[in-house]
């Protein structure tokens, strides 16, 4: 199986179950926002440039079952996925705590760019009171999750056979 | 250079990606027709997907989530038994109102809401993630006759209208969004009526004057006007506080649905006459 296709595969699955499961089930009354997570998680993994397109796709996949602009998660999660990738090289690779710190900061502050960037374009209801509180948990939910996404993101990027025979 | 190269590429594709996506939002603020079209297109292959998956994964968050509000679940349903109780006692008033006012409506040959064509749907799904922006999607679309704008009800009243519909899903935008907006009947005169995004209450100011004698605990109905989606007279809620302290008139009104746990709704095939 291609690198493509798995991609493809892991960002339908985060996509089907944040509009299944995660439209009934709120742990810490918020929904955990799977395509960031694996936006983020893809920046980690593969860099900025590959992870910004596997972001690109998870966050336009996403708008397509939203009421939000059209493309203002693709803006979201490529841009995520970008700054984490700069961010993991800066840090050469970083393990432990300083990953786990940055997966979640990048959960929080894509949540943020997301809200501050609809508010600008129009959407004032998306920047509340509640917006802070909601970035904060998602931040938390989806470093829960991030150790069995982060398992699927590696998975997709693993090099195929051939690529391993070769090296 | 050449470490600067890579770099250099990346930010270049990074500079392409954001642009499609900026010519995205900015079409769809345009509403641009093809762009809505290939949405609805791709929503409408992603929907059996989505409803095999849901079939299978419901159940499990379900659970999730009643395991974690095991308490808040039985306070909830002692209430609701009280609930019934009580309702029960006003059933059989309600009916002998019911057909008193079926026989004025036949006299004044006046249709009422209710004889208004309808399609009854499901509440498939609320709004995904946390910014759904006070939207529920139900399980009937252009294919069963809907068209965006129609009104939705439960037994109890208004609970929103349509903003998308696609062949076999539409989404309902709740009458508590702050979006949405309503012409009603308040005491003697019209206004408009708001979401206020709080997920409990509309509020009305437009149009009423100190003078109204609206007081707490009154009911309020679409006014129907002649270019209005909602037909006449269907409730939408009760006034929960008055105040006159701002010069004008502003009212508070609790949605007579129960607008946050709605499972199934009708879908009012009603187009405005004056449109």
């Amino acid at each position: 199986m291609t690198t493509r296709l798995r991609l493809g595969l892991v960002i339908l699955t985060a996509f089907l179950l944040q509009v299944t499961v995660f439209v009934e089930f709120h742990p810490l009354g918020v929904a955990p926002e799977l395509p960031l997570l694996v936006a983020v998680l893809a920046g980690r993994t593969a860099g900025p440039e590959r992870g910004a397109f596997a972001g690109f796709a998870a966050g336009l996949l996403y708008d397509l079952q939203l009421s939000t602009p059209f493309g203002l998660w693709a803006l979201t999660c490529c841009l995520v996925a970008f700054a984490m990738g700069r961010l993991t090289e800066a840090l050469h690779r970083p393990e432990g705590l300083v990953a786990v710190a940055t997966t979640a900061l990048a959960s929080v502050g894509g949540v943020a760019f997301f809200t501050t960037a609809g508010a600008l374009l129009g959407e004032r209801d998306l920047l509340t009171t509640r917006t802070l509180r909601v970035a904060l948990l998602v931040g938390v939910v989806n470093l829960a999750l991030s150790p069995l996404a982060g398992r699927a993101v590696r998975w997709s990027y693993r090099p195929t056979g051939a690529v391993r025979a070769a090296a | 250079v050449a470490l600067s190269r890579p770099g250099g590429r990346a930010r270049s594709r990074l500079a392409l990606l954001v642009l499609t996506a900026i010519t995205l939002l900015t079409l769809d603020f345009r509403d641009f027709g093809p762009l809505g079209a290939a949405q609805t297109a791709a929503r409408d292959v992603l929907a059996p997907v989505r409803s095999g998956v849901m079939a299978v994964a419901r159940p499990v968050g379900d659970a999730a989530q009643g395991i974690i509000d095991y308490g808040n679940l039985e306070n909830e349903n002692a209430r609701l038994r009280a609930e019934i109780e009580a309702l029960r006692g006003q059933a059989l008033e309600n009916e002998i109102a019911q057909q008193t006012l079926r026989q004025l409506q036949a006299e004044l040959d006046i249709v009422h809401w209710r004889d208004t064509p309808r399609v009854v749907a499901r509440r498939t799904a609320g709004a995904a993630g946390n910014f759904g922006k006070g939207t529920i999607e139900i399980d009937k679309g252009s294919n069963s006759g809907l068209k965006t704008n129609m009104a939705v009800v439960t037994a109890g009243g208004l609970v929103g209208k349509l903003v998308r519909v696609d062949g076999s899903r539409s989404v309902v935008q709740l009458i508590t969004s702050p979006e949405f907006a309503v012409g009603v009947r308040v005491g003697d005169e019209v206004s408009l009526a708001r979401g206020n995004g709080a997920g409990n209450a509309l509020r009305s100011g437009e149009g009423l004057s100190r003078e109204n004698r609206v007081i707490s605990g009154d009911t309020v109905l679409t006014a129907g006007s002649a270019s209005s989606w909602f037909p006449p007279g269907i409730p939408v809620g009760r006034v929960d506080a008055v105040d006159r302290s701002t010069g004008g008139l502003i009212v508070t009104v609790t949605p007579a649905a129960d607008v946050a746990n709605v499972d199934f709704v009708s879908v009012l095939l009603f187009e405005a006459p004056g449109r």
